[in-house]
């Protein structure tokens, strides 16, 4: 097993996550098979009770963990498959020892950070790097450790610790370190003493960096880089310099042309690495593959306007998935994504009279986008100017896809405005007590605790049965026909059984359900180009060359090119089966 | 309220406990209410899972809690009962802050050591602090907080930076802070650089020391204080010479005689603190007192020489309670106190052949002792060698005291050597041996699944057994009919056994409330053969020693009679004897 983990210094938020992931994948490129682990340097055991506002997204996994926005990159840049195991946070790992210490573990010891708790967190690299993430169901070849935080800081300290330790205990040539630095430009000069600062407490704290990747707005200048090098105690073929490009999706040829994989070939040795001609194959399909994808992406003229109603719009990390998911279809389709971030409320009437500005600019980019996304959140603000959108959609004709809380929207804005039910709404917003029965479009069905926050969630991969009769669907023919689809849920909430005969007497079909055949997986609405709702988030299993197929059949029908995608899907579906 | 944080560097073991105890020693001579903390910054919850060998003593507290041998330490010196709350460790902490996120209080938020952590560890101490701890029942006005470990490890990281922010939190004239470092002498050169960078350490972290307690084998020579104040950017007077004294008893008066307590009464107002005139005086009779009692220390001619036949005597922290309750006892008698310390293994047959020097050695020790103890311990090994130890006591009529472990010792020998049952032992060790040889068996309220917090832990009350008069042991508690004492056991006397032991003349004279378990035994027509099943050096107190241990010393000096009878209390007759 290789390892090779990737620290950040002098700030964060600096792109430690898309140099891991690009790293990742040119790896993979060679035909090894990659995995990776996130360390989170926080107290929460994981991301389930972080609010978007604050972290950005939860991303969710196959197996419900509910985990950093980092876990989600990885899998959609290495097309795997993780588990919450490859979340290591503090309160996890503390949380861990400390249990083996009640259980009596450690009889005797002090159970002290060294240790006991880099050991602990030696052990779980080390088992949960072997598991399998990728279809081949083999063990991986490179596991890329990502440290969150910042080198230097209390929060990281054990793990820094731990990872110290860590390169003596698998062997020099099995472990490499890529650290990230800020150079800053300031009144038109590349700036490297951040970066010398920083490489100087990395070195303290017993790190000695294999490659340092230099984040800059520009390209460095060569004296920057050889300064970079002769301060930094490293040869200039390890500085690596990432400056600014179109896209997060081109990183991994930029560095492809710095031959940092040259480099970190010898350094690991990763010609002892044996792989079959199969392997070297599929890894050199995957760089064409992906050569042709970012071709596209800067061929693109045609643009798509996606309005993405929301509630966390201001902080665009909160939709990290929807949006990675919108840009993947939008490659696929060869268009230029444009998002409208359109928040909610502004749709409001309330908003009419305390803000004319807002509340037109709102509407103005509601009317005038190509599709329209409902996408998942949590709590009542907002709901109202969603149940606008999504009136607005479904009355003129505008492709529309509602996430989780978007498809709860649609069906209330259906029971209100279809089916004549005006007071029809969610208990999640108002009580049982206060909603006749007959108006609880949404309704909190068993599998819920609804004393505890954290982990109470219906959470991960769960199946969905598309039903008798929805042969018409068009998102069953963008599924390619299948019977099921396995897809990946965080919710507490979903329609109530009780009104699905009155809403599908009306044409709002539920052609998706769980396996019981109560609860509601997906709607679609007859008679409309694009109205589809997903009680599921399709958004997490979305791959850069694999687009989610709700989200690439808004994009579609937005783009106008819906019918032959799904006629290119019925294809390719259909050569596989030949 | 005041608060004096006590860290440590260069070096951990190097008496910053001892330094926190004096210092709020000092303070309670001035009238002031005391109590203490004390951080460990390790992640066991508490101290109970781990071994004596590794940790030194686990101290139980009233409410159970099982905790760092410091907090012993606090209640002796100062007088005081904490509570468990009074140990935070890295562990209990971390499972505060990660329970409460569980539980959505931190809904929505990235819980990190900054701030979520260090406010919890602040909140904690506020709250804490308050709790009263002495006899007054009234909020304590000064709290000493002991920093464990080293500054600068990634152990003491958080409890460091909460420590920072806590100062401006309270302000800074109620925040001070005392570091203690190591001084050493190498080639009879007093070496100041260590104490240098660590004072630069702590500075770095944002911590700047009030005064720094030079730990020195010698006395500081004036330049030293000069270099060490300069270099380290305090005033001389800030600088505290702790050289070595012969005892620990000793420091608090080393520390007063540096004007110590002058500097931080300054520094953190200490006038502004209303004192009642009962309140100095009091602080005043517990100088007195601390004087006299300590004073004994030097002028003692006579020697008395205890054997402690334990399990852990190569580490002599295994047994620190025992040893300051024995010392608390010996400053009562005024004798100087000689421990010897027997490994029990040494004394049983099977060492006569391995090792036969340590055999004869150890039982030389145990045969010129004046007294013998046993005192708790875990596991079979040894046990027959406390065996034997209590049955030379029990015959030739040496004073004898054991504890916990001790007192099923000292009756699974009587039920072999007196009543006639050779195979006699505990389930504990010997699960499998008949039941009628169960000595000691086991009794509801364990779990013996689960290690950690299971054992029958704290304060509980013992009551002394009707025609109990004659016993040396309630006169030495003086009279009363009930005592509250510590715990920490498992395993206790079989009730099926009593009946025939007390015919024989070991009485049980003192029990649980139940009238079930055996806390108290005594031998009649002995000078001193006693043993309880809780823990008395748990409470002893630098002036008032516990009651068994005073017995045993008292005994095995020649005064019990004289001890019981009051005639060595301070109060008798104004620090005069005539003898």
């Amino acid at each position: 097993m290789k390892y090779v983990v990737v620290s950040g210094g002098v700030i964060s938020g600096i792109g430690k996550g898309v140099l891991a992931s690009s790293t990742g994948m040119l790896l993979k490129t060679l035909g090894l098979k990659v995995t990776s682990i996130k360390i989170d340097p926080y107290m929460n055991i994981d991301a389930g009770t972080m609010s978007p506002l604050e972290h950005g997204e939860c991303f969710v996994l196959d197996d419900g963990g509910e985990t950093d926005l980092d876990l989600g990159n990885y899998e959609r840049y290495l097309g795997i498959t993780l588990s919450r195991d490859h979340n290591i946070t503090t309160g996890k790992i503390y949380s861990h020892v400390i249990s083996r210490e009640r259980r009596g573990d450690y009889l005797g010891k002090t159970v002290q950070i060294v240790p006991h708790l880099t050991n602990a967190i030696q052990d779980w690299i080390q088992r949960v790097s072997k598991i399998p993430v990728d279809d081949t169901g083999l063990e991986p070849d490179v596991c890329i450790i990502e440290l969150g935080g910042t080198v230097g800081d209390i929060e990281s300290a054990p793990f820094v610790e731990a990872l110290r330790q860590f390169q003596f205990e698998v062997g020099r040539e099995n472990f490499a370190l890529i650290h990230v630095s800020l150079v800053p430009v300031i009144h038109g000069e590349q700036k490297t003493k951040p970066t010398q600062a920083a490489i100087k407490d990395l070195r303290s704290l017993g790190l000695i960096p294999d490659m340092i990747a230099c984040r800059c707005s520009e390209e460095l200048n060569r004296s920057t880089i050889d300064k970079i090098a002769m301060f930094c105690h490293v040869g200039p073929e390890q500085v690596v310099n990432v400056h600014d490009v179109n896209s997060t999706y081109h990183v991994p040829l930029l560095l492809l042309k710095q031959h940092m994989i040259d480099y970190l070939h010898s350094r690991l040795k990763l010609g002892e690495v044996p792989l079959t001609l199969e392997d070297k194959e599929r890894g050199s399909q995957l760089l064409t593959n992906w050569e042709n994808m970012t071709k596209n992406l800067d061929d693109s003229d045609d643009v798509v306007k996606i309005a993405l109603v929301g509630k966390y719009t201001n902080l665009k990390d909160s939709y990290l998935s929807v949006t990675k998911s919108l840009e993947h279809a939008s490659m696929k389709c060869r268009r230029q994504l444009e998002i409208l971030w359109v928040e909610a409320s502004n749709l409001e009437p309330e908003t009419q009279e305390v803000d004319k500005n807002k509340f037109h600019d709102s509407w103005n980019k509601l009317s005038s986008a190509d599709g329209i996304l409902v996408p998942g959140g949590f709590g009542t603000r907002g709901i109202e100017g969603m149940i606008l959108a999504a009136k607005w959609a479904r009355e003129s004709g505008v492709p529309f896809l509602g996430v989780c809380l978007g498809l709860q929207v649609a069906a209330i804005e259906f029971a209100r405005n279809v089916i004549g039910r005006p007071n029809s709404s969610s208990t999640e917003f108002l009580d049982e007590t206060l909603l006749a029965p007959e108006d609880q479009v949404v309704i909190y069905m068993p599998e819920i605790d609804k004393e505890h926050m954290g982990g109470t969630m219906r959470l991960g991969l769960r199946p969905t049965i598309f039903q008798p009769n929805s042969e018409w669907s068009n998102i069953r023919k963008l599924y390619g026909e299948v019977n099921e689809v396995h897809e990946r849920h965080r919710h507490r909430y979903e329609i109530n059984p009780k009104i699905v005969n009155d809403m599908e007497s009306r044409g709002f079909i539920f052609v998706g359900k769980d396996e019981t055949g109560q609860r509601c997986e997906i709607f679609e609405l007859k008679g409309h180009p694009y109205y589809v709702g997903t009680q599921y988030h399709p958004e997490y299993t979305s791959k850069v060359l694999e687009p989610s197929r709700p989200f690439w059949g808004l994009v579609a029908a937005a783009s106008g090119t819906l019918g032959e995608v799904i006629k290119d899907i019925n294809l390719s579906e259909g050569n596989e089966n030949e | 309220m005041k608060y004096v944080v006590v860290s440590g560097g260069v070096i951990s073991g190097i008496g910053k406990g001892v330094l926190a105890s004096s210092t709020g020693m000092l303070m309670k001579t001035l009238g002031l209410k005391v109590t203490s903390i004390k951080i460990d910054p390790y992640m066991n919850i508490d101290a109970g899972t781990m071994s004596p060998l590794e940790h030194g003593e686990c101290f139980v507290l009233d409410d159970g809690g099982e905790t760092d041998l410091d907090l012993g330490n606090y209640e002796r010196y100062l007088g005081v009962t904490l509570t468990k709350d009074h140990n935070i460790t890295t562990g209990k902490i971390y499972s505060h802050v990660i329970a409460k996120e569980r539980k959505g209080d931190y809904l929505g938020k990235t819980v990190q050591i900054v701030p979520h952590l260090t406010n919890a560890i602040q909140d904690w101490i506020e709250r804490v602090a308050k709790i009263p701890v002495d006899d007054t029942g009234m909020e304590p006005d000064v709290c000493i907080i002991e920093l464990g470990g080293t500054v600068g490890d990634i152990e003491s990281a958080p409890f460091v930076e909460a420590l920072r922010q806590f100062q401006f939190k309270v302000g800074k004239e109620n925040f001070a802070l005392i570091h203690v470092s190591l001084v050493p002498v190498i080639h009879g050169e007093q070496k100041t650089k260590p104490t240098q960078a660590a004072i630069k350490g702590l500075r770095s972290l944002g911590l700047v020391p009030d005064m720094i307690a030079c730990r020195c084998s010698e006395t500081l020579d004036k330049p030293t204080i000069d270099k060490i104040a300069m270099f380290c950017h305090v005033g001389p007077e800030q600088v505290v010479n702790v050289h070595d004294v012969n005892s620990t008893y000793h420091v608090p008066l080393l520390l007063l005689e540096q004007k110590m307590i002058d500097y931080l009464h300054a520094r953190l107002k200490l006038d502004e603190i209303s004192l009642t005139e009962e309140e100095k005086q009091r602080g005043l009779e517990l100088l007195s007192k601390w004087k006299a009692t300590t004073g004994n220390f030097d002028e003692s001619m006579e020697t008395v020489k205890i054997a402690l036949v334990g399990k852990y005597t190569n580490l002599k922290d295994s047994y620190l309670s025992v040893i300051k309750a024995l010392e608390h006892s010996s400053m009562k008698c005024r004798r100087k106190l000689d421990i010897k310390w027997v490994e029990a293994t040494d004394l049983e047959p099977e060492a006569q052949e391995s090792n036969k020097t340590k055999f004869h050695e150890a039982w030389n020790m145990v045969s010129t002792a004046d007294g013998i103890l046993i005192p708790g311990g875990f596991g079979v090994r040894g046990t027959e060698g406390m065996v034997l130890a209590a049955r030379w006591a029990r015959e030739n009529h040496i004073p004898f005291l054991g504890v916990c472990l001790g007192l099923q010792i000292a009756t699974i020998e009587f039920t072999r050597s007196v009543l006639g049952r050779k195979d006699s032992h505990s389930a504990e060790f010997y699960p499998d041996i008949d039941e009628k040889n169960h000595v000691v068996v086991f009794m509801p309220e364990i779990d013996k699944e689960t290690m950690g917090g299971s054992m029958r832990l704290g304060l509980r009350p013992t009551f002394f057994q009707n025609e109990t008069e004659w016993s040396q042991i309630k006169k030495l508690y003086g009279d009363v009919s009930e005592v509250h004492e510590r715990h920490r056991h498992r395993y206790e006397i079989n009730p099926k056994m009593v009946d025939e032991l007390e015919n024989n003349g070991l009485i049980f004279v003192g029990k649980d409330d139940t009238g079930k378990r055996c806390e108290i035994l005594e031998l009649k027509n002995h000078p001193y053969y006693i043993a309880t099943q809780y823990h008395p050096e748990y409470t002893s107190k630098v002036l008032d020693p516990s009651k068994p241990f005073l017995g045993l010393v008292a005994a095995s000096a020649g005064i019990l009679q004289d001890v019981i009878e009051g005639k060595y209390d301070l109060e008798a007759g104004e620090n005069k004897f005539n003898f």
